[in-house]
Order: C-alpha cells, then sequence, then structure tokens
C-alpha cells in the first residue's frame, strides 16, 4: 500500500451548489464540477483546457439534450444534458458515440460533382461556388421549362429542415417534404384524426415540471401508471422516445404492470411482466377484439368492471356513429375461420394468442388506471392496416379515460413546444400562380400543387415519400384543386438528411427511377442532389453531392415528444470539419446562386440579408415557443387566464414580465432567443399539466371541433375536398368509394393468416418477414465503429466472416480505397442477420451463420446469414431495416459485408402503400427460404 | 605438462564435413534468417505482431518459454544422476547437459523477455518483485538457478579446461581466460573436492528445479480462475514433463552429435534410450490422469475446455502431435529399437521438439472458455475473441530464439571442453 | 432469473436472503436519483480515504440492454480498440414462447479479495484503502498475468492500437485526447503506457473523486447502476439492496466483489 501514499491524491472538497433558479431545479451537480481539483494537480492542466458545451444529439431522432466537452477543441466525452428532463443527463449507446460520427473516416468532406454514371459512385471534387452555380443554373433552367413544382426537396429525417424549405417554397415548389412520411405515418393517423395529435405515449417522462398548491414548481419525480402496453413497440432499443425505456422500468418497480406484444422477445419485453408473441399484422385484430370485450363487458355498477371512462362523451362527438358502426361488424362472420368479428375466438385464430390472454389483457386494460395502450411504429406504422390499428388504438385510451390522465397516455404532438415556421410555407400557401389545364388558364396558389394532397394521396398529411418513385417515372397528376387535370414530371429531387434510395419503399425502384434515361439517353430526373454529413446510397445516384456540417457543427432545436413543454438549443461544438457548411450558410449560398441565375423569387432580404447567421434563423423559430395553452390540473400558471396561448421564456412567464393580448388571447412574455437557451444550460422548460383537453375555453385537442372526434372531420374534410372527382386510386385496393368517416376496417395485405387473398402462399411461402429497429443499425448508423461492435436483440450480431481488404474512405472522389490492407477477425463485428426460430431452422437444416436467400411471391430476393434464436415467433422472420446490402462505401466496415447481409426493402411490394397514408408496408411481405 | 605444445582441440573425424552438417548449416541459417525477421517485427510493433487478445492473452509464446525452461530443467536433472548420484553411465556427458541447461534455460529467459509488453521493465521483478506472485518467484529462481548453472559448469568442467589451454585459437584463449594462473590438472584431491562442489551444488540444483518447474506449473494452476489450469496436478505434470522433454533433447544431441561413435556412445544411448522410455510412460501417464480424471463424467467446468482439445478444430494438436508425435512413435521407437541409437535419438528428437505442443495445449486450453456467459458476444474487437491461432511472425520470434540457442550451444561446444575426456 | 453464476448473498444468520414478490420503492421518488448519490458522494470524500469503499449496485430490474455504459465508459476512458471496461453480457435462457432475456453490465468487480493483485510480479496493481483495485501504468510490465487470473475478465491489455488503424491512417483526432485515469495525464503513444499494460476499468476514480459520478452511471438511461461508499448505510447504493434478492457473481469464489446485483 506504500503505493497509495506515494501518489498524491486529490483533496475534495465539497462541491458548491449555487443558488438555483427554479427552472433549473435540482439538477445542480451532474455537470462537469472542477472545482475539486487543486491547483498544478495532474489533471488539472488537461481539465483546464476542456470546455463543456450544451447541445442536442441528432444522430436519432430522439434528439437528447447532451453535454459535450472539449479538449483543445476535439471532443472528448459525451453526456445526457442534465438540465433537459427528456434525457435527464443520460444517453444511449448512440448518442455516446456522436464522436465518431463526427471524426469518421467515411463522412463526406467536400463539395463533389458526379463524373460516372449515377449509381457508380465517381465523383470530382469541386468548390462550393462551384456546386451552387451548377445546382442554380440547372435548377433556373427547369423552372423555366417546367416550372418550380417539378423540383421536390427532401428534409429528411431531421428536425432541422425548415432552412431548406424555406429555399424551395421561396423557389416556388410546393413540393418540400421529409422523411416523417416513410417513417410511421399509418400510426400516426388515429391520434391525428381523433385529436388532432401524432403519436400516443405513455405519461412517465420524469422529472416534469409541476405547479405545486403553494404556488411554487417542483420537479415532479413519482408515477403514476398501473398498466402500460407495448403493442410492436421497443422503446429501450428502437431509439425515438427515449425516456421511455427510463419511466418503464421505474414505473414497472412502481407497481405497474408492463405488457409487451411483439413477435419477437424484444429488450422491452425482457423487462416487461408479460410477452404476448402476437403473429405480425394482427394487432388491429387484437385491439378491435379488446374495444368489443370492453364494450360488451363494461358494467358501471361493479367497480371491477368499469372499463368506460363515464364522462368521455362530454368531450367527444361522433362516439353513438362509431360505436354503431363498430359493433355492426360483429354480426359478420370472418371469410377465413367462419367466426364473427371481434370475437374471442376469432382473434385467437387470428392473431396466435389465446383468447383468454386477449380477454385478461382487455379486462386489466380497461380495469387497471391509469393505463397506456402504445402501439409503435414497427409493429403497426408498417403494415397495411396500421391505420385501423392506430385508430382502434386512440378509442381505447380515450374511452378508457386514460387520455392525457396522470399516468395514462398522453399525445406527445399536443403538448410539447411549439417551433416556428421559418420554413416559408406561409410564402407558398399565399403565392398566385397561372398553368394551363387542359388548353385553358387556371390561376390558383403555388400550394395547390402539392403533389400528394392534390395528387394520389389527398389524406396522406405528411406526404407519401414511399410512393415517389411512382410518381418520378410516371409525372404528377392533379385530381383535385384549382390545377385538377394538370400533369407535370419531376424533374430535379433534392434529399437532405435522408435516404429513400436505401429506406423509402422498394429499394430497386428508387435505383431504377434515379438512374431512369429517356429516350435521347438523358437522365429523366436532370438534377439529384445530396446533403448530408454520411455518404449513403442516395448520395451515389447524386449528381451533385453536398457536405453538410454534423449535428455537433451545426445549430438546431429540438422539442422532442415530451409530455410537457421543452425547447433545447443543438449549439454547435465543433467548427464544420474539411469543407462542410451548416444548414443556414448552404440556404443561403443556394439562395444567392439563384438569385444571381435571375431567379426574381429569391431575394437577399429573405435570405443571406435576414439571416447572418444559424442564431438569426432560430431566433426567428424561437418566436413562437412554448406556443400552449394555459390549460389542466394543475394549471401551469394560475396567474393568467385559462386558455390563453402563452409565449416567452419560462423566466418572464413566471416572473409576470408578460402582456396579455384578451383578444387573440395570448400571454406575451420576453421571448425565447438562442441566447437565453445559452444562459440556461441549453434548455426551457414550461410546467406539465394533465387533463388538458378538458379546459371549457379550448384546450389541447387539435380537430376541428376541439373535441375526441369519433365522427373523423378530417377524412370529412378530404372527401368535401375530393368531390365530384374521381376516387384516389388506393381507395379501390380495399374496396372504398370515399375515405371512411367513423369507424372502418380492412385486413393487412401479404398476410395468409388474415387476408383470404394471400392464403395461397401459406404454404409455399411460410415465413411472415418483418423489420425490428434498432439503433445501431439504422440506415445511416452502420459506419459508426463502436455501434458495429456491440450486438443488439440477434439482428445485429458478430456473424462477420474473417476479410481482408482494403478500407475505402470517402475522398473529393467519392469512395476510395486506401492503400492500407485491413484485416477484420471472424466474429469482431457485428452484422445484419436474419433471426429465426430454432425450430424452423431445424427443420430446414439450418444452423446459426448459414447463408440463405429469402424469396418472395414476387420473385424478388435478398441474402443473409441466419440467427437461430428462441426469441422469436416461429413462422416468423426479423431483420433489421435498412441495415444489409448496403451498397456505399460510406457505410465502412458494413459496406464489405453487403452480400451477406439482408435488406428487407428489397422484398417489398412495391405496387402497396396504406390507403389513406400512402405509407410504403415495411412489415408485410411472406417469403420462402433457400439455403445457399 | 601439455600446455606447452599446441593441439588441436577438435578430433580429427571432425574436420571432414560432413554433408549433414552442411544440411544443419543450411537449416540454421533458414531458422536464423525468419527468426531476424520476428525480431525484427517483435520489436518494431511490440505485441500488435501477435494473435493474442484480452480474453486470451497468453500463447504460443508463453507456452515456449515453458517448453524451453522444461527442457532445461530436465537437463540439468539428468546432469544430477552423475554429479549427486553417481550414474558413471553418463558421467561422460554430464558437462553437456549442464551446458544444455545452460542454453535452453537463456532461451527460456530470451521468450518471455519477447512477451511481456514492456521488456525494459523485466528488471522490476528483481527489485520490487511481489513473494505472493508466482512470477516474481519464477524470477528470483531462474536467477539463482542460472548463478548456479554457471558455477556448477565452470567447476564440472574446470580440469577439462586447464586441460584446454594449450589449444590454439578462441577455445584455448577462453580456456586461459577461464582458468587464470592455473596451468598444471587437478590433483586426485582436488578433483574430489570440486567434485564435492558439484554434488553440492547439483543437490541444491534438484530442489531448485523442482522448485522453479513445478513453480511455473504452480503459475498456472494457482490461477483458480481457470478451471483447467486449477489442478494439483500440474506442479508434478510440469516437473515430470521437464525430465522428459528435457531428457529427450539431451538424448537426441547425445544420440546424433556424439564426437566419436563408440561403444561408450552406444552404451549411453542406450543408457539414455531406457531412461527415456521411462519417463514417457510416467509423462504420458500424468497426461492421461490430466484429461481423463476431468472428464470422467462429462460434467464439470473442464469438460468443455479438455473435449475442445480432444475434438474441437486443433484436435489435431493432441491425437497427432502429442500423442503421436510425443509418445506413440517414440515409445514404438524406444520399445522395438532399443538397441538403436538412431531410434532412441529419433524418439529424443520427436519428444522434444514436439513437446512445444504438449505446453501449447496446457496455456491455450484454460483460456479459450469464457469466463461468463456470453462475454464473446458482449463487444467485438479483433482482440477480444475466444479463438487463437499463433500467428506467423509468432513463430518466426520463436524460430529467433531457437537460432539463438543453437548458436549458444554451438559457442559452448566450441569454446568449452564439454566433451571431456575427450582431449586426453 | 439468476441464470448467471451468482450466488444469493448469505445473510449473517445463514440463511438465504428471500426473493420479495415485489421490490418495495426503495428509491426516492421525489428527487434525481444521480443527484443523491451525488451528495453521497460528497458526504464519503469527506471522510478519510480508508474508511469509504467504492462499490456499486446494478439493478438487473432496470438495466434495459442498451449498453450505453460500455461505450460512455470507452469514451470517458478514451479507450483504445481491444480494451473494453464494462461490457454488457446478455443471457437468453428457455425455449419458445418461455424464454427469458437478462443484461449483466459488468464493470470491474473491486473484489474484497482481488485474485489479480497478487499475482502480479511487480506489484504493479493493489488494493487502494477507498476499496479500488489501481494498476500503476508507469511499472506495469506487461506480462498479462493477472489477465488470466480475473474470474471476471475484467482486464483487458492494451496492445497499440488506434482506431485510425483501421483505414490505415493516423490515430484519429480523439485519440490525441488524454484520459486522467487515476488521476494522471495518459496520453497513448507507441511503446508508452498505457500501451502495452493491463487496463480495466476502475469506476472512473478521478471522477469520483471530483464529485463526479462515474460515466457507466451517469450514463445510464435506466439508471439502473447505483455507485457509491460501501461503509455508509444512509448511501443510496447500500440502501437499494434493502429487501431485494442480491448476489455478486462468482460469490463462492471467495473474491467479494463491491458489485452487486439485484435480482
Amino acid at each position: 500500500m506504500k503505493e497509495i501514499t506515494r501518489r498524491k491524491f486529490l483533496v475534495a472538497s465539497t462541491a458548491t451548489v449555487g443558488a438555483l433558479s427554479f427552472w433549473e431545479l435540482g439538477h445542480y451537480a451532474l455537470a462537469a464540477s472542477k472545482s475539486n481539483v487543486t491547483d498544478g494537480s495532474p489533471q488539472s492542466a488537461v481539465l483546464g483546457k476542456e470546455r463543456v458545451i450544451y447541445t442536442a444529439d441528432a444522430f436519432c431522432a430522439s434528439e437528447c439534450g447532451l453535454q459535450v466537452t472539449t479538449y483543445n477543441g476535439v471532443i472528448s466525452t459525451i453526456y445526457g444534458n442534465p438540465h433537459v428532463p427528456y434525457n435527464a443527463g443520460t444517453t444511449c449507446a448512440k448518442g455516446v458515440s456522436g464522436k465518431q460520427v463526427v471524426y469518421s473516416p467515411y463522412r463526406l468532406k467536400y463539395p463533389m460533382i458526379r463524373v460516372g454514371a449515377r449509381g457508380e459512385g465517381k465523383f470530382r471534387r469541386a468548390s462550393w461556388e462551384e456546386v451552387s452555380r451548377y445546382i442554380a443554373t440547372k435548377l433556373e433552367a427547369i423552372k423555366q421549362q417546367y416550372g418550380p413544382e417539378t423540383v421536390i426537396m427532401d428534409g429528411g429525417d431531421m428536425t432541422d429542415q425548415p432552412p431548406y424549405w424555406r429555399l424551395f417554397y421561396y423557389f416556388g415548389s410546393p413540393n418540400c417534404t421529409q422523411h416523417g412520411a416513410i417513417c410511421d405515418t399509418p400510426r400516426r393517423l388515429g391520434p391525428y384524426i381523433i385529436e388532432g395529435g401524432l403519436r400516443i405515449e405513455p405519461d412517465l417522462m420524469r422529472p416534469v415540471l409541476v405547479r405545486q398548491p403553494d404556488g411554487s414548481l417542483k420537479n415532479d419525480y413519482s408515477y403514476a401508471n398501473k398498466m402500460i402496453i407495448y403493442v410492436g413497440w421497443n422503446p429501450f432499443t428502437a431509439t425515438r422516445i427515449n425516456y421511455e425505456s427510463r419511466g418503464t422500468v421505474a414505473a414497472k418497480q412502481n407497481g405497474a404492470k408492463v405488457v409487451v406484444v411483439d413477435p419477437a422477445f424484444s429488450n422491452t419485453a425482457a423487462q416487461a411482466d408479460w410477452w404476448l408473441p402476437i403473429r405480425p399484422g394482427t394487432d388491429a385484430d387484437l385491439f378491435a377484439t379488446m374495444l368489443r370485450y370492453i364494450l360488451t363487458n363494461n358494467n358501471p355498477q361493479d367497480p371491477e368492471r368499469q372499463y368506460l371512462d363515464p364522462r368521455f362523451q362530454d368531450y367527444s362527438v361522433g362516439w353513438p356513429e362509431f360505436e354503431t358502426a363498430f359493433r355492426s361488424w360483429w354480426t359478420k362472420s370472418d371469410p377465413i375461420n367462419n367466426l364473427p368479428y371481434f370475437s374471442l375466438q376469432w382473434a385467437q385464430e387470428r392473431t396466435g394468442l389465446a383468447a383468454q390472454d386477449i380477454a385478461t389483457l382487455a379486462h386489466e386494460f380497461g380495469s387497471k388506471k391509469p393505463a397506456a395502450l402504445v402501439w409503435g411504429m414497427n409493429g403497426t406504422g408498417h403494415h397495411f392496416n396500421g391505420e385501423v390499428v392506430s385508430t382502434l388504438g386512440t378509442v381505447l385510451n380515450v374511452i378508457t379515460g386514460n387520455f392525457d390522465a396522470r399516468g395514462g397516455a398522453i399525445d406527445t404532438a399536443l403538448v410539447r413546444s411549439n417551433k416556428g415556421g421559418n420554413g416559408g410555407s406561409k410564402q407558398i400557401k399565399s403565392q398566385m400562380i397561372t398553368r394551363t389545364v387542359n388548353g385553358k388558364t387556371i390561376k390558383g396558389l403555388a400550394w395547390d400543387l402539392e403533389m400528394d394532397n392534390n395528387g394520389a394521396w389527398p389524406a396522406a398529411f405528411w406526404g407519401a415519400l414511399g410512393a415517389y418513385p411512382k410518381q418520378m417515372s410516371e409525372g404528377v397528376q392533379i385530381n383535385y384543386g384549382p390545377f385538377a387535370g394538370y400533369h407535370y414530371p419531376i424533374k430535379a429531387f433534392f434529399v437532405r438528411g435522408g435516404n429513400p434510395a436505401n429506406s423509402a419503399s422498394t429499394e430497386q425502384r428508387w435505383a431504377e427511377v434515379l438512374s431512369a434515361k429517356d429516350g435521347s439517353g438523358d437522365y429523366q430526373i436532370p438534377l439529384t442532389v445530396y446533403v448530408d454529413n454520411a455518404y449513403l446510397e442516395t448520395g451515389l445516384y447524386a449528381d451533385v453531392i453536398l457536405p453538410e456540417a454534423s449535428f455537433m457543427e451545426r445549430m438546431g432545436l429540438s422539442d422532442i415528444y415530451p409530455s410537457e413543454p421543452v425547447m433545447y438549443l443543438r449549439e454547435p461544438v465543433v467548427p464544420p470539419q474539411f469543407e462542410a457548411k451548416n444548414q443556414v450558410e448552404i440556404m443561403n449560398i443556394l439562395a444567392k446562386a439563384l438569385h444571381d441565375a435571375g431567379d426574381p423569387d429569391i431575394q437577399g432580404a429573405d435570405f443571406w440579408d435576414r439571416y447572418h447567421s444559424e442564431e438569426d434563423f432560430w431566433n426567428e423559430a424561437l418566436l413562437e415557443a412554448p406556443g400552449r395553452t394555459n390549460v389542466g390540473e394543475p394549471l401551469p400558471y394560475p396567474r393568467y387566464p385559462v386558455g390563453y396561448k402563452l409565449l416567452g421564456t419560462p423566466e418572464s412567464l413566471e416572473k409576470g414580465q408578460v402582456s396579455i393580448d384578451h383578444t387573440k388571447k395570448i400571454v406575451q412574455g420576453v421571448p425565447l432567443t438562442v441566447a437565453w437557451l445559452r444562459d440556461h444550460h441549453g434548455v426551457a422548460v414550461w410546467p406539465m399539466a394533465w387533463e388538458r383537453y378538458k379546459a371549457p375555453s379550448g384546450g389541447i385537442i387539435a380537430t376541428k371541433s376541439g373535441k375526441f372526434e369519433f365522427h373523423f372531420g378530417f377524412l370529412d374534410a378530404v372527401n368535401k375536398y375530393i368531390a365530384n372527382r374521381p376516387v384516389p386510386y388506393m381507395l379501390n385496393q380495399v374496396g372504398w368509394t370515399r375515405y371512411p368517416t367513423t369507424f372502418f376496417w380492412y385486413e393487412t395485405v401479404w398476410n395468409p393468416y388474415t387476408n383470404p387473398a394471400y392464403t395461397q402462399y401459406r404454404t409455399q411461402y411460410p415465413f411472415q418477414l418483418i423489420s425490428g429497429r434498432i439503433h445501431q443499425s439504422m440506415s445511416a448508423t452502420q459506419y459508426v465503429d463502436w455501434l458495429g461492435r456491440i450486438s443488439e436483440e440477434h439482428l445485429w450480431m458478430p456473424l462477420n466472416d474473417a476479410k481482408t481488404f482494403h478500407p475505402v474512405v470517402t475522398t473529393g472522389q467519392g469512395g476510395e480505397k486506401i492503400a492500407g490492407i485491413h484485416h477484420l477477425r471472424q466474429g469482431a463485428w457485428s452484422i445484419a442477420v436474419i433471426q429465426m426460430n430454432p425450430v424452423d431452422g431445424q427443420r430446414l437444416g439450418l444452423r446459426t451463420g448459414d447463408l440463405v436467400r429469402l424469396v418472395n411471391p414476387l420473385k424478388q430476393e435478398t441474402k443473409g446469414k441466419v440467427f437461430l434464436s428462441e426469441l422469436i415467433r416461429p413462422g416468423v422472420l426479423r431483420v433489421p431495416p435498412g441495415s444489409g446490402g448496403r451498397l456505399t462505401p460510406g457505410m465502412g466496415q458494413t459496406y464489405e459485408y453487403r452480400s451477406i447481409t439482408p435488406s428487407s426493402n428489397r422484398l417489398l411490394d412495391p405496387n402497396l402503400s396504406s390507403p389513406i397514408t400512402g405509407m410504403s408496408t415495411f412489415n408485410d411481405m411472406v417469403v420462402k427460404v433457400i439455403k445457399i | 605438462m601439455i600446455t606447452s605444445t599446441k593441439t588441436p582441440s577438435v578430433p580429427p573425424e571432425h574436420r571432414k564435413i560432413s554433408p549433414w552438417t552442411w544440411i544443419g548449416v543450411g537449416l540454421w541459417v533458414v531458422v536464423l534468417v525468419l527468426g531476424l525477421q520476428g525480431f525484427y517485427e517483435r520489436m518494431l510493433h511490440g505485441s500488435l505482431i501477435t494473435d493474442l487478445g484480452g480474453w486470451m492473452p497468453w500463447g504460443l509464446w508463453v507456452a515456449a518459454y515453458m517448453w524451453f525452461i522444461g527442457l532445461s530443467a530436465g537437463a540439468f536433472l539428468l546432469s544430477t544422476l552423475v554429479y549427486v548420484f553417481g550414474m558413471k553411465s553418463l558421467e561422460r556427458v554430464a558437462p553437456l547437459s549442464l551446458l544444455v541447461a545452460l542454453v535452453t534455460l537463456l532461451m527460456a529467459m530470451l521468450m518471455i523477455l519477447f512477451d511481456v509488453g514492456h521488456m525494459g521493465r523485466i528488471f522490476e521483478i528483481w527489485y520490487r518483485g511481489n513473494p505472493h506472485s508466482m512470477m516474481a518467484w519464477m524470477g528470483w529462481l531462474y536467477t539463482v538457478y542460472f548463478l548456479l548453472l554457471v558455477v556448477e559448469t565452470y567447476f564440472a568442467l574446470h580440469n577439462a579446461l586447464i586441460a584446454a589451454r594449450g589449444h590454439v585459437g578462441l577455445s584455448g584463449r577462453v580456456a586461459r581466460l577461464l582458468t587464470g594462473q592455473r596451468r598444471t590438472l587437478l590433483s586426485e584431491s582436488e578433483q574430489h573436492r570440486e567434485r564435492h562442489i558439484t554434488t553440492v551444488l547439483g543437490a541444491i540444483g534438484i530442489p531448485l528445479a523442482f522448485a522453479f518447474h513445478g513453480g511455473v506449473g504452480a503459475l498456472l494452476a494457482t490461477v483458480a480462475a481457470r478451471d483447467v489450469w486449477h489442478t494439483g496436478l500440474y506442479p508434478i505434470l510440469f516437473i515430470v514433463g521437464a525430465f522428459f522433454s528435457g531428457g529427450a533433447l539431451f538424448t537426441a544431441l547425445i544420440a546424433f552429435f556424439w564426437p566419436v561413435r563408440d561403444k561408450e556412445w552406444m552404451l549411453t544411448v542406450r543408457t539414455l534410450g531406457r531412461i527415456l522410455l521411462g519417463l514417457l510412460l510416467f509423462s504420458a501417464l500424468l497426461d492421461w490422469a490430466d484429461y481423463q480424471v476431468p472428464l470422467w463424467y462429462g460434467v464439470g467446468p473442464e469438460v468443455r475446455e479438455l473435449s475442445q482439445v480432444l475434438t474441437g478444430p486443433f484436435w489435431w494438436v493432441f491425437w497427432l502431435v502429442t500423442v503421436g508425435g510425443v509418445y506413440l512413435i517414440p515409445a514404438v521407437l524406444l520399445i522395438a529399437k532399443p538397441k538403436s541409437p538412431w531410434a532412441i535419438g529419433m524418439a529424443g528428437v520427436l519428444s522434444s521438439v514436439l513437446f512445444l505442443a504438449v505446453r501449447v495445449n496446457l496455456v491455450v486450453p484454460g483460456l479459450a472458455t469464457p469466463e461468463l456467459p456470453n462475454l464473446p458476444s458482449s463487444y467485438h474487437d479483433g482482440r477480444l475473441l475466444f479463438h487463437y491461432v499463433p500467428t506467423w511472425a509468432e513463430w518466426e520470434l520463436v524460430l529467433f530464439v531457437v537460432a539463438v540457442g543453437v548458436v549458444l550451444y554451438w559457442v559452448g561446444i566450441k569454446l568449452l571442453p564439454v566433451w571431456g575426456r575427450d582431449v586426453k | 432469473m439468476g441464470t448467471f453464476s451468482g450466488n444469493p448473498v448469505p445473510k449473517p444468520d445463514g440463511g438465504l436472503v428471500p426473493i420479495p414478490i415485489l421490490p418495495p420503492p426503495t428509491i426516492p421518488s421525489e428527487e434525481d436519483i444521480r443527484l443523491v448519490m451525488q451528495s453521497d458522494l460528497q458526504r464519503a470524500l469527506k471522510k478519510p480515504m480508508g474508511e469509504r469503499q467504492w462499490g456499486m449496485s446494478i439493478d438487473l430490474q432496470r438495466c434495459t440492454g442498451c449498453q450505453a455504459c460500455t461505450l460512455a465508459c470507452i469514451n470517458e476512458n478514451k479507450l483504445p480498440p481491444g480494451v473494453v471496461y464494462r461490457p454488457v453480457l446478455e443471457n437468453d435462457s428457455g425455449t419458445f414462447p418461455n424464454v427469458t432475456k437478462q443484461f449483466l453490465p459488468r464493470p470491474c468487480m473491486q473484489c474484497a479479495n482481488p485474485p489479480c493483485v497478487p499475482v502480479c510480479p511487480v506489484g504493479a496493481t493493489y488494493k487502494r484503502p477507498d476499496g479500488i483495485v489501481e494498476i500503476d501504468y508507469d511499472v506495469c510490465i506487461g506480462c498479462r498475468y493477472c489477465i488470466t487470473a480475473c474470474p471476471y475478465s475484467a482486464r483487458t491489455f492494451d496492445w497499440g492500437e488506434f482506431y485510425g488503424d483501421l483505414v490505415d491512417g493516423p490515430p484519429t483526432p480523439y485519440e490525441q485526447v488524454p484520459s486522467l485515469e487515476y488521476g494522471h495525464v495518459w496520453l497513448r503513444k507507441a511503446g508508452t503506457s498505457p500501451i502495452n499494460n493491463t487496463r480495466k476499468c476502475q469506476f472512473c476514480i478521478e471522477r469520483v473523486q471530483r464529485g463526479e459520478l462515474p460515466a457507466c452511471v451517469r450514463t445510464c438511461f435506466a439508471l439502473a447502476t447505483y455507485f457509491g461508499d460501501l461503509n455508509d448505510p444512509e448511501a443510496l447504493v447500500n440502501r437499494v439492496r434493502q429487501g431485494r434478492q442480491v448476489m455478486q457473481l462468482k460469490a463462492d469464489m471467495g473474491t467479494n466483489p463491491s458489485v452487486y446485483y439485484l435480482l
């Protein structure tokens, strides 16, 4: 022990806890403290060069608040920002890996112009000046010849796309979209049409800031949840609403019962009280049967069976209509099993779950309150009939009185802070244009040319990106609105921060469309631009590649899925690496180039003269924060009138530094700014409340009536909009002539157990293929070395072969093999695998690691290695989405394994999209397995 | 007095260089060239050139070290048959066995030096050694053993060295250097006294050799974390193995490199052959016990590792190299041709050279099973695998040590009169 | 549950701690548990070094297997390829549909009776008075004997690899940031420590001495890892074990780890 005395161990002095502001309650000391380090100690010199920056992740859609430390300007450590209640100082494996994104040898470094054919990945390095001129010249030519609407701007999977949208809306194209359209729109439909929100999540984000009876504010860490049911939802691994992992285990230990309904025993199922291994694509069956059970067995007199909330109808319209329509189905028999719809026996036949288990689940959900029924993007958002699931799920949460109840189910879209629209949509929605339709000159708004709402998908409230290949090859047919009958081609595709060529519907179709040529040998789409810091497949098809600053190098705002208004800042941590630029700079550069190329719609006053920095842009966005009304129990601000819209910093609202506009019903405090956030650990938090829909003067429900709509006003409005016009074509797929305005039902596709049209495939294609989202293996994450070093859920496993290769790094020429040889040993790197039950494996003579082909009835196929696992339902194969067969060297080592990793997106049915939302059907397919 | 006349130190038969010598020298050159390549790689890239990893931190080099040190212990213990137990039939070859012990000790030290990450710190064992550590004890015991070997060799060769003072060339110069002013051969009483010293030193050496080589076994056996290693049999196994492999090496050297193919040679070789057979059988018995006992009922923590040795991808190391090469073929040779020096020598070559496989199969399987379930799938890296195959560079470095050992041996027999009475 | 080779901790009277039907809510619900742990740290740091024993309690009912701790640790300690301090083991058992899955984060156990310490030939690794098993990188000769001796595979070796090697490039920028393990400044360079040394988890003792929680505890999304002074009965790291079935890994070896798993 003499060694100890030789060393000078630091004498720890008590960390001084400064006076706390009320909105920073409790979070004083998780941040780096240097107070205990004595001067002259070995580490003081290092710590002296450290800088702590509060920022936000954008490597996944969870966007955790981060606390990043830099040393000499290089990122040193990444932790969660303790002041952001969403993740409260924690962050996941992916969040921690951010520095390998910034310093990745595989990232895009320079602007590049294509020199080979599209898809080849051959580029030459160019200057920003050259590429912006190149883009502007082409865009202007397209605008002149075909009109600005022929340009699609896809803002990708980030929340900071407004600068790009702004540019293209001003340019005149209404077709600005983003990745949400291929994420989970069917899952969002139910909330959207019933209460105006998007995603229902359990109330377990903690802490939340709550007004106390004495008027003070306190961080609430309590859990009131009694039951949480996750259907096809895996928050422990799937990175989206990451706080749910923390809250779920805490609520469980506090006595909540956690149920996971999923064909796979996910990590979430591992910590659940009950796992129900449902057959894929039968979530709607389960929900409908639960609803029938609850309606049938509800007894207000029996305390054990008071399933229905006696007061929900006070806040609803159209319930009797819905209930009648629903009950009318009970009398019908299912042609597949001749059992009455929604009966327990019927559900047992279809879901593969025991009738008794379904009854128990329905009973417990109805009687254990507060409860939350939550359905996920994989399980339901990716099935053809996910729209039925989300509608029934929303109904179940509302009628049992769990909606916005403490410990119940919260629609996060209704309560999160507003973030202002600098995206320029006001511009596009007010700009009058003329087009010649059938020889007549028609006047209308530029917005009326928007390709989805006026074209094939009038009810796709979030675009229909998965269906774009069809419109790219056939052109956009405007069916509705003033320009009905107008047809225009797609002439430019500008994609940023997304990878549709790999992840938005059928992979081969995108490749085909983006490299299709017309009769004269020119590309049908004359301009494709790819903006990102990751070099993904879509980039291979780009004419121009623009290197965007990574999330650690650019500014943005995050407001992701909390149950209370929270806004936090993405502060640049390091300057953009190489020649990357942030999105506001890129907007200005391109705007200037367009202006110089003679575009009259792009003026300095709207761009470079208005936004001198990123901060200018985002300050404008913050003007509308939090933008939520003063409602709920306990009332967030008792000193202000109920139902008034709140604007301004938490500090000013708390201190009463406000002006109140009684006509507009607005309480205006000191506007929130980037500078204010920066001074407050990067975050603003406003108080939480519950039952926010009950306010007589207008609650949070965002439907037209301000009430729960069981008669779907939104779809009614769409029907009115499209009246006297041909029925949108995909409605025919489910036999509708108009959008349903109350309870509706249709079967999912490619499911031989529920849809009579597909029963023929049962024997020849005995496996249902589903995809399981896990954070290591998303389309844009596999190049991160650390994420390849961990396994996940028997989907992302170290089954790599030994391989010797020249690593390919990105350069000014696209990918370039470097001189050195790298030897990767067998079992030293995770790759995407095909998860299969050992029972199936034994039948087919397969062992873990065997290479197989998956072939679907459409004769499409993919290759991959089998991983036998007891954690998957027999008859079901699960692969991670966007994970295999990666064609871009930007994927690093994963690229080397492209021929032995499966891509489920190659097997999609390219002609099917969910009938209302236009979402690709990622999880509906049957396959056979052929050993190689 | 012989000192006045300069006589050739080498018998005339040895002046003719046989084709075998050319082959031997050629082989040595190949080994040296490859070895130098390994040495260069090791000095430039350190442990990176190995196939070792965090889960399997020891491999070929540690096994080779144990192999060499076993050879040393075995050769030394053979010498004690003469010096301590007065076995006359081996009298003449006893000094040679001391030389072999010394050379293989240096080879072992060199090998283990290359294995450690910070070679420059190896001497820390001397001045800050941890008395709890079997490895620190190894360091100390080898030092004592080295000194003992040097002194004993000196006394064992003293008279022959004096006799060699008159030799032409380097060997004479070395002899003069080592014998100082002494010009006359030792008297009977002096010889007797010095013989007594070698007896005492040899007697001290016996427990020392048991300690340091049993200690190598204990170095592994005391590690409770490794089920395969953690057995009381290991120290004994290592000592017997040392006897066997060292004896085998020595037998081979005598059989093939004895200066004169005379009757004495024949008798010595046959004696050694009988001893070798005994050691072989005893060693085989212990090895059998080491495998059979834990495997008997097919349950227990070692079953998986040992079964892996017997039936895993490297089954041939056990069945072909160890069972066949180390035990079976030599046993057949020794039993079927007990009088053929060639057969005995070949048995010695096979058993001593291939004994490395026995050591590899002691070191590696003990590490080859995860200590915690599913460790392999927790975090992936090329150096976090339960799969180890020595790299070419690792083999090359072993060859380097062998080449150095050959040089040391050659220098020893050239410069020192280890062939004893020959000079008379 | 409990499929890892761990044993329930015997009670002083010789009986085993019973399995509770549902764990009582021993976690303070009205404050951030990491703040509670930080105040525990402050209390412990005021005591003389020999009177505190750093330890962990890992709640296996809370661990979600996200492996953030594994990578946060690598991030904090600037670990090179081949070195890992805190992997998360996943153990599945049963057959469909009766299956279980348990996650087991595995830091260094900082054993009371560490098998790795006596084997070190030069005394480069030793048990500190505060319970941490330290490695003196400047003394370690790199023999790797301790790696073989650790029953938990908690020690790995720094072979001298860099992430830059993966693309045949120079060390990445983030590999030029020093780590502060044991309160010293370590910048990896070929041939110098900690390259060619054995490395292992040290509970981020350098952070702890500054009053901060270890990286794994700090980043744990599910708040499954508790850290503090085992000698302080009021410390949360001890309070969370009340009423829970507790195991130490390979308790039968007599190493007496300072890491407790709550089943």
